[in-house]
């Protein structure tokens, strides 16, 4: 038994899905329910990677514009996130795209601030350094163990020798 | 304040509607100008615990930021954008605005047009690169001196500006690339091994037992161009538009190429690409 009127709607609805399809598909009923499901689901799964693409895109966009300027799209993404910078990759993109100079000041604080980085980096460095150096000299002037693997307290070496002189000067006295 | 801001401009909308129609594409220039120029400093403004507007630093204004030049879409673009204005910024004289309102001149009509939301929004949308975009006259032309770079490492930064991955307009599905012009082709080194050992098979007539197989240093002596255009080519996607990006690609034996009248641009492998130019130091050379 067929339900003639009810199911040429539900064919309708259907075929009218399967516009554009190639060859056969678009014509014929048990080739357009196939293409149909399959387009339907692809539908679905696509409006979820459709935001993923956007910001791939986004990125790729970004990346290219910021390499202009010589630095890299992470570095810059980090840097404007500790500067509290709120503006997404998609307006990121267009700035660089329509907004050439807005962008570029957005690049000239990140650089500011990788500058900034950089300083407190060396000063660290410079710091380190000249803590071995002393620790080099008072090897040297001391005599102390070859064995460079230990580690020397220089303070604790200072506190003995004061011990040690005081020692002395009680016993001489 | 969003809504006040969104107010206001629905206010402006509706009083350019209203008035003749003269008056109204001027105006609309003007206030989209405005809009345009407030939008510059509305970026600032959208900057939280940073320095105040007035210290951002001074911008060297040259005519050209970068060498790429804008896409022809993107100058036609309506510039109505609406950003949220935060807090502390300076509160916005609506008494005067009001004033100005009354002040104005309005003719009852019957119809009032109301504002698509549409409208509003379009800045709202990621630039498409459009066909305008991807014709010959947008493209600039590099030249290449292939003499002891790397291939490998030369033809990935071939396949990126053909692409057009270096361009905040990068779009995969359109040609928005450069042409690229190789000259002194003949000249390309690999390092290690490679110059005897590397492998160029062809199969000529399509049947098996007619494979050719030649050395990297048989094919330079023979067709050196085929060597940087294969290397491209791998790197370049597959399909329609990848034929496309290689048919920008020109490939020349020798210093002299016939693309003068281009005026092509000397593309340097300098800072980050440097590695490129770098002398081969293992391997047989």
């Amino acid at each position: 038994f067929r339900n003639a009127p009810a199911m040429t709607v539900r064919k309708d609805k259907i075929r009218a899905l399967a516009k554009g399809f190639y060859g056969r598909r678009k014509n014929v009923w048990t080739l357009q329910i196939n293409g149909v499901e399959k387009a339907l689901q692809y539908a679905y799964r696509d409006r979820r990677r459709k935001k993923r693409e956007w910001r791939k895109q986004w990125i790729q966009q970004l990346g290219a514009g910021v390499l202009e300027h010589g630095i890299s799209y992470s570095r810059f993404i980090s840097h404007l996130a500790n500067l509290k910078v709120l503006l997404n990759r998609k307006m990121l993109a267009e700035l660089a795209q329509t907004e050439p100079s807005s962008f570029r000041c957005l690049v000239e604080m990140v650089r500011d601030r990788m500058a900034e980085q950089r300083k407190v980096q060396l000063q660290g460095a410079i710091e380190r350094l000249r803590q071995e150096t002393a620790v080099e000299d008072l090897r040297r002037e001391w005599n102390l163990d070859k064995d460079r693997r230990k580690k020397i307290d220089i303070e604790a070496l200072l506190l003995e020798r004061e011990r040690e002189i005081i020692q002395k000067a009680q016993k001489g006295g | 304040i969003f809504f006040r801001v969104c107010s206001l401009f629905v206010m402006a909308t509706a009083l350019l509607h209203v008035e003749a129609p003269a008056k109204r594409m001027s105006l609309a220039c003007v206030a989209s100008g405005v809009l345009a120029g407030a939008a510059v400093v509305m970026v600032g403004l959208f900057i939280k615990d940073a320095a105040p507007a007035t210290q951002l630093f001074a911008v060297p204004t040259t005519a050209a930021m970068t060498r790429i030049p804008m896409a022809t879409g993107m100058q036609q673009r309506p510039s109505v954008v609406t950003y949220a204005i935060p807090d502390d910024a300076p509160p916005v004289d609506e008494a005067a605005i009001a004033e100005e309102a009354a002040e104005a001149v309005i003719e009852e009509e019957e119809e009032e047009e109301r504002v698509n939301p549409k409208d509003l929004f379009d800045g709202q949308k990621t630039y498409y690169p459009k066909l305008a975009d991807t014709q010959a006259d947008k493209k600039l032309w590099y030249a290449i001196d292939a003499t002891d770079l790397r291939l490998g490492r030369m033809a990935t930064e071939i396949a990126r500006i053909l692409r057009g991955s270096n361009k905040p307009m990068y779009h995969p599905a359109m040609d928005v690339g450069d042409y690229v012009i190789v000259y002194n082709a003949e000249k390309v080194t690999v390092s290690g091994n490679k110059r005897t050992q590397k492998l160029y098979r062809r199969h000529t007539t399509g049947r098996p037992g007619s494979m050719k197989v030649e050395t990297f240093d048989q094919l330079q002596a023979r067709v050196p161009e085929r060597i940087v255009e294969q290397a491209v080519k791998g790197m370049l996607p597959k399909g329609i538009l990848g034929r496309q990006l290689f048919r920008h690609l020109k490939v020349y034996k020798g210093p002299e190429h016939p693309h003068a009248a281009q005026n092509p641009i000397e593309f340097k492998f300098e800072g980050k690409l440097a590695k490129a130019a770098e002398p081969v130091t293992r391997g047989r050379p």
